[in-house]
């Protein structure tokens, strides 16, 4: 009997996925190197690709036995890393093969990888999303929105005449498109 | 792995590596009340070689057929052929589901809502997807005749629980007026001519056929692991298809056409209609793509099967801007986004589009009861989830995937969600803001499995 599989919590828009899964034995300080190395790239390029992940986490505990790797992501957490893993298979195989039970070809044989993550899934008991509605894109996208509107704003308060602010007002727009 | 070859090809379908070209077709469903007389005309169609094969042929010689016959089958109809429990789950999780219950994520509701389809929705009616398709009427007609007869054959065996006439219209032109049919995926080893445009762009130039097991199962294909085969001898150079039947509402897009022609241009003079209508889909109505004549339609150009689909993105959003040469919400950019800068590939998610227009062309004034009319739309793929599904969800029904908002929705075929939108920059610079209507409406239609003819003969030998 195959175990039942866990289902992801939703909320909105935003999934959670929770995995814990047993690291190869004496595979830890190396995948701490790997792990820290990530971090040292500006903005995680690893998942720069990835246009669906609010966040995503990698906790070595229990001794240096166990991953825990926790991510909060919009829609299907597979939609988007399945294009992910046939341009960039080496990246997603780095930060996961430490791991017993990771797939002999990785997540070149995309199958298997799905397997591997639906099978060391574990429920999540409580999730909660600050914007439930917000997509990472549409949060992107806010954000440049607000700084165009803080310059714009700041922009009005030193001109006088009408065609300067009318002058401002079709760049601010312009930009915002 | 082999690679597509004749044998192959002698294997599979017709009508998925190359289309036929035929113009008239009649669509059936059917419902298999006892296997052994299912069996039994799968078996006489085969023998008498009704059934037709993507081996190549010559349009143009005497001896190419007028007409054919093809048979798929959805999950429910595989199980009633008798196929077992053990092999029926080898096939994909969506497969097995069917469209009518995937329609939540499909964004299928409302009036495209499974409840107010006219068919599909029960799976013991939606077993076997027959398609008969003529060069002429005629061929068709006579087709059909013979099909039937061979359903009279096995008496209350197999019941037809749905079918529709089929017929393109005057230019290969679908009912809103456009061209259809001009980008399809150029595919490795399917033995028809390479044009450009249907493939990957090349980063030097150039464009690369997709491989074939994007299309048919068995094969290498864009990712570096294949879609897994189902079980021996169904999966083999057999493929799916998804078969929805949209129905369209021509007074509605004449109207918002001349609508927004109005409020755009302050006129609703045909050519800002024209203009209009183009960038909504990103080619004229006459075929000719906005990419490689922006101000004018030139339907000259569409003639040039070396011209006609090939064009980029990329350099033209680099050069004017963003779409201000192709909107970026356009339906066939949307579709194909070739090179333009998205989340994800193009190349793991193109589709083979089947499938003819039905119902009379929409004459403007004439009296009497509504008609219904619309495409009769097929996509062929190896993953219904990461081709079609893939396609309707995160391209038709969301703009974000091309950093548009994500109520910007394909204006044609995408889900009419709250504030669903289309947005265009227009020549002087502006940008447009358009509500979006409903022009297009699910009546119906599934998920269904066209096996190869090695695994039609299994089926039919009650041996798959």
């Amino acid at each position: 009997m195959p175990k039942p599989r866990v289902i992801s919590k939703t909320i909105g828009q935003v999934t959670e996925l929770t995995l814990i899964a047993k690291l190869k034995r004496g595979s830890a300080p190396k995948f701490k190197k790997i792990l820290a190395q990530a971090q040292e790239v500006p903005n995680g390029a690893l998942f720069a690709k990835l246009p669906s992940i609010h966040f995503a986490r990698w906790v070595i505990f229990d001794n240096d036995t166990r991953l825990l790797f926790t991510s909060n992501f919009d829609g299907s957490f597979f939609t988007y890393i399945h294009d992910f893993s046939v341009e960039a298979p080496d990246a997603m195989d780095r930060v996961f093969n430490c791991c017993v039970g990771y797939p002999k070809k990785g997540c070149r044989d995309f199958d298997a990888f799905k397997r591997f993550i639906l099978d060391h899934q574990v429920p999540t008991n409580l999730f909660y999303p600050a914007y439930p509605e917000a997509s990472v894109v549409a949060v992107r996208k806010a954000l440049v929105v607000k700084k165009l509107t803080d310059n714009f704003v700041k922009a009005l308060e030193s001109v006088r005449n009408a065609s300067a602010v009318k002058k401002l007002t079709d760049n601010f727009v312009k930009a915002l498109e | 792995m082999a690679a597509l070859n004749e044998t192959a090809r002698a294997d599979i379908q017709g009508n998925i590596l190359r289309a036929y070209g035929f113009r008239y077709g009649r669509y059936s469903i059917l419902r298999i009340v006892d296997r052994v007389g299912a069996r039994r005309l799968l078996a006489n169609l085969l023998d008498q070689k009704l059934i037709v094969s993507a081996t190549t042929w010559d349009r143009q010689k005497a001896a190419a057929p007028t007409s054919a016959i093809n048979v798929s089958f959805s999950h429910a109809g595989l199980a009633a052929m008798g196929v077992s429990r053990k092999k029926l789950a080898t096939f994909p999780e969506e497969f097995a589901e069917g469209m009518a219950a995937r329609a939540e994520l499909l964004g299928d509701r409302g009036p495209d809502a499974p409840k107010n389809w006219k068919f599909g929705r029960d799976p013991a009616d939606t077993h076997v997807f027959v398609t008969v398709c003529g060069r002429t009427p005629e061929a068709r007609d006579a087709m059909v005749k013979q099909l039937y007869a061979e359903l009279k054959k096995v008496g209350p065996a197999v019941k037809v629980t749905h079918s529709l006439d089929v017929g393109a219209l005057e230019n290969h032109r679908e009912h809103f007026g456009y061209a259809d049919g001009i980008g399809q995926p150029t595919i490795e080893g399917s033995g028809e001519t390479e044009f450009p445009g249907g493939g990957t762009p090349g980063e030097k130039g150039g464009w690369a056929p997709i491989k074939a097991g994007e299309f048919v199962l068995g094969y290498p294909g864009e990712a570096p692991s294949p879609v897994k085969v189902p079980a021996a001898p169904l999966g083999r150079n057999g493929s799916f298809m998804v078969y929805r039947q949209l129905s369209q509402d021509v007074p509605a897009f004449r109207k918002f056409l001349q609508q927004q022609a109005k409020s755009t241009y302050d006129s609703d003079a045909p050519e800002n209609v024209e203009k209009l209508a183009a960038k909504l889909v990103g080619r004229w109505r006459s075929g000719c793509p906005m990419s490689l004549s922006p101000d004018k339609d030139n339907p000259q150009l569409v003639k040039d099967w070396g011209q006609n689909n090939n064009f980029r993105y990329a350099a033209d959003d680099e050069k004017h801007g963003k779409g201000a040469v192709c909107p970026v919400g356009s339906h066939i950019r949307r579709m194909n986004p070739r090179d333009a800068k998205i989340d994800g590939l193009t190349r793991t998610h193109r589709i083979v589009r089947r499938g003819l227009t039905y119902g009379p062309p929409f004459v403007e004034g004439a009296k009497g009861k509504a008609t219904d009319r619309g495409v009769a739309f097929m996509a062929i793929n190896a993953s219904i989830e990461r081709q079609f599904e893939f396609l309707q969800r995160e391209w038709a029904n969301n703009g974000e995937f091309a950093k548009l908002d994500a109520t910007e929705v394909d204006p044609l075929c995408g889900e009419r969600k709250a504030g669903a939108q289309f947005r265009v920059k227009l020549d002087d610079g502006r940008t447009k803001r358009m509500d979006l209507q409903r022009f297009v409406t699910l009546r119906g239609g599934g998920y269904f499995f066209i096996p190869s003819l090695t695994a039609l003969k299994a089926l039919a030998a009650g041996k798959a």
